[in-house]
């Protein structure tokens, strides 16, 4: 099954990749351009994470890669280094250092966007001062916090900074995601080509839309438009970057659940398209009961590309009724590595027990949903519903929560929003509502 | 005594390894470890375990990157039960030496003992990965090895109300109420966010 071809649920056997010497060949780093150098980074953060980032750090420092160090900050995969490349770039005493910094006000992850700050204010806060004036108009809000902290610093003097580079324009960090046209492959090359655009160009810089959430125009329009590339790669990338949007990032009516399940049903589209498609509005099954309905069908169907996508997904979204569906399916399933799959996602949906749920509200949400969009999960939420409460019948406490469900529950303006677009679902809150007055009442 | 410095005396078969075998569970339990912002997910388990040790109380606490309550890092590489910022942080905490365990009773808030802590697990966080060709990898295991569980010893204690801080670069992180009466004990209370460490608890 192709959807299960890269599937490597036995991750207990997984080898680690050794820790080696970075770069594993000083001839071939040096001998090609900086591109190709940062290919070689990618390589090895691909297969090693930041296993290797001391050495990395240390070699880039003894080599002055202050360019390189500085793409580090700016594209890192999973949460990177920021404190570790940025702290050598200050050692280098690079031009790049303070623009880095403030591109990672940006950052999502505290940890990031707290380093950044006491890098300016802690780190170097003399010449940070000179340089935070000196763009005032045009930092980061974050950036100019920390400019006002140091101008309340009692006898901080301002040192002079002017060798520093001016604050990065999204335009220029992000710039191979303008209408990249055709898209290359680096492969084992030495040198870029001027004015090529290659893959692991636009795929770093659609890891920094996500990092740092740029969901805003022009690159929202511009990512949405690389889900359209002539690359399936390309395709893939920008739809996982897509899925990274966090709660509220995107409007619904700009990327709505429906143009996600096209590409996911698109027989004729790539699988890897597919699947990123299906990981992108997983990522909204938290709080869409769509996008959660959409993973329950997508995982009752094992002959679907994005089937395993779903059913790893809902380990971490599903609940007692996605445990019950996927037991049934079992003896289904076509193959070992898909019922190890779906056993997996079943018994750590188990160890979560209650937690799974969460929230009587999420739960009715959702049974509001597929009860209202006549789902093919109906029949059984509705049933699976009413003997969930039932036996919990005798809880006080939830018995309280589902009366002031039932008279003040109101359905949040991005959700409404996302499911109005359909006529069937403008019921959507008297349906919530109902089914906890339903509940409450016993019924 | 720093985190490093135990670490070592631990590893060095110096610390007090044994205790287990004449001890008796008097009270354990587990609470999420809830960040402090608003829709606070929970980034680690904690567990405290009393136990009764001859005449005297002994309190074991354990911080896991991994448990069915953890949340993991937003995105789509996190798999709930784990999170690799938490196991990272453990495996930072480990190697900078910056934390500390203080436990001071309520009658003698200003001489607090200071207990020990070890990593107990170390492993690999599981996550989901894209390739360079952009397909994604379901069920692997992060690349690098990093400390899933710290075990903290927070030392025997005679009958009395205490607190058991747990402080990281001089801010507290998590604290454990419990009391023993020489016989009977109990935890009273494991909070994630106790209030500023008083002057008194440092080193």
């Amino acid at each position: 099954m192709i959807a299960l071809a890269v599937w490597t649920l036995l991750a207990a056997q997984e080898a680690v990749a050794p820790v080696a010497a970075f770069p594993q060949n000083l001839a071939e780093w040096r001998a090609g351009d900086r591109e190709a150098r940062w290919v070689q980074l990618e390589r090895e953060t691909l297969a090693r994470g930041w296993r290797n980032a001391e050495a990395i750090a240390a070699f880039l420092e003894a080599e002055g890669e202050v360019e390189l160090l500085e793409w580090l900050c700016l594209y890192p995969r999973t949460e990177g280094e920021f404190g570790r490349f940025s702290g050598v770039l200050a050692k280098l005493d690079a031009p790049q250092w303070a623009r880095a910094v403030e591109w990672n006000l940006r950052d999502t992850d505290s940890h990031t966007f707290q380093g950044a700050a006491a890098a300016f204010t802690v780190g170097r806060p003399a010449p940070s001062l000179d340089w935070l004036a000196r763009y005032a108009t045009s930092v980061h809000p974050k950036a100019k916090a920390a400019l006002e902290e140091l101008r309340a610093r009692e006898g901080l003097v301002a040192e002079d900074s002017s060798r520093w580079l001016p604050p990065l324009a999204e335009d220029e960090a992000l710039a191979h995601l303008v209408a990249p046209g055709e898209v290359l492959d680096f492969g084992n090359a030495r040198f870029a080509a001027p004015g090529a655009t290659y893959l692991h160009q636009v795929e770093r810089e659609l890891r920094a839309i996500a990092h740092q959430q740029l969901f805003h125009e022009p690159w929202l329009g511009r990512v949405l438009e690389l889900t359209r590339h002539a690359r399936p790669e390309v395709r893939s990338f920008a739809w996982i970057a897509l899925g990274e949007a966090q709660r509220g990032r995107i409007a619904p009516s700009r990327l709505p659940d429906s143009a996600l399940a096209a590409v996911i049903d698109d027989a004729s589209e790539d699988p890897r398209v597919r699947r990123a498609a299906a990981m992108a509005l997983s990522q909204r099954a938290e709080w869409n009961p769509r996008a959660w309905s959409e993973l329950h069908r997508l995982a009752l169907e094992p002959a679907h590309a994005a089937w395993s996508v779903a059913v790893d997904r809902l380990r971490d979204v599903g609940d007692e009724m996605t445990i019950e569906l996927l037991d049934e399916l079992l003896p289904e399933l076509p193959d070992d590595a898909a019922a190890r799959l779906a056993r997996s996602t079943v018994d750590a949906l188990r160890a979560r027990g209650a937690i799974a749920r969460g929230s009587i509200t999420r739960t009715l949400e959702r049974t509001a949903f597929v009860d209202l969009a006549c789902t093919s999960l109906e029949t059984r939420r509705k049933q699976w519903t009413q003997a969930q409460f039932a036996r919990e019948a005798s809880d006080a406490g939830v018995k309280v929560e589902l009366d002031e469900l039932a008279s003040t529950y109101a359905t949040a303006e991005d959700l409404r929003e996302a499911l109005g677009l359909a006529p069937q679902l403008a019921e959507f809150g008297a349906r919530v509502r109902e089914w906890g007055r339903r509940l409450a009442d016993g019924k | 005594m720093s985190f490093a410095v135990a670490l070592a005396a631990l590893t060095a078969g110096c610390a007090d390894g044994g205790g287990e075998s004449a001890s008796e569970v008097l009270d354990a339990r587990t609470a999420p470890y809830i960040e402090d912002e608003p829709g606070g997910r929970a980034l680690a388990l904690i567990g405290a375990r009393l136990e009764r040790d001859g005449g005297l109380a002994r309190l074991h606490l354990q911080v896991a990157a991994d448990g069915a309550c953890v949340e993991p890092v937003p995105g789509f590489q996190g798999v709930r039960g784990s999170n690799r910022i938490t196991a990272r942080e453990l495996d930072r905490l480990a190697r900078a030496g910056t934390l500390e365990v203080w436990t001071a009773s309520d009658a003698t808030p200003e001489t607090p003992s200071e207990g020990l802590a070890r990593i107990a697990r170390r492993g690999r966080v599981p996550e989901r990965r894209v390739g360079a060709a952009g397909e994604l990898e379901l069920g692997a295991l992060g690349s690098e090895e990093l400390a899933l569980e710290l075990a903290i010893d927070a030392g025997r204690f005679g009958p009395g109300r205490y607190a058991t801080r747990v402080v990281v670069a001089g801010r507290p992180r998590l604290e454990v109420r419990f009391h023993f009466d020489g016989r009977e004990g109990a935890i009273d209370a494991i909070d994630p966010h106790p209030v500023p460490v008083p002057e008194e608890l440092g080193p």
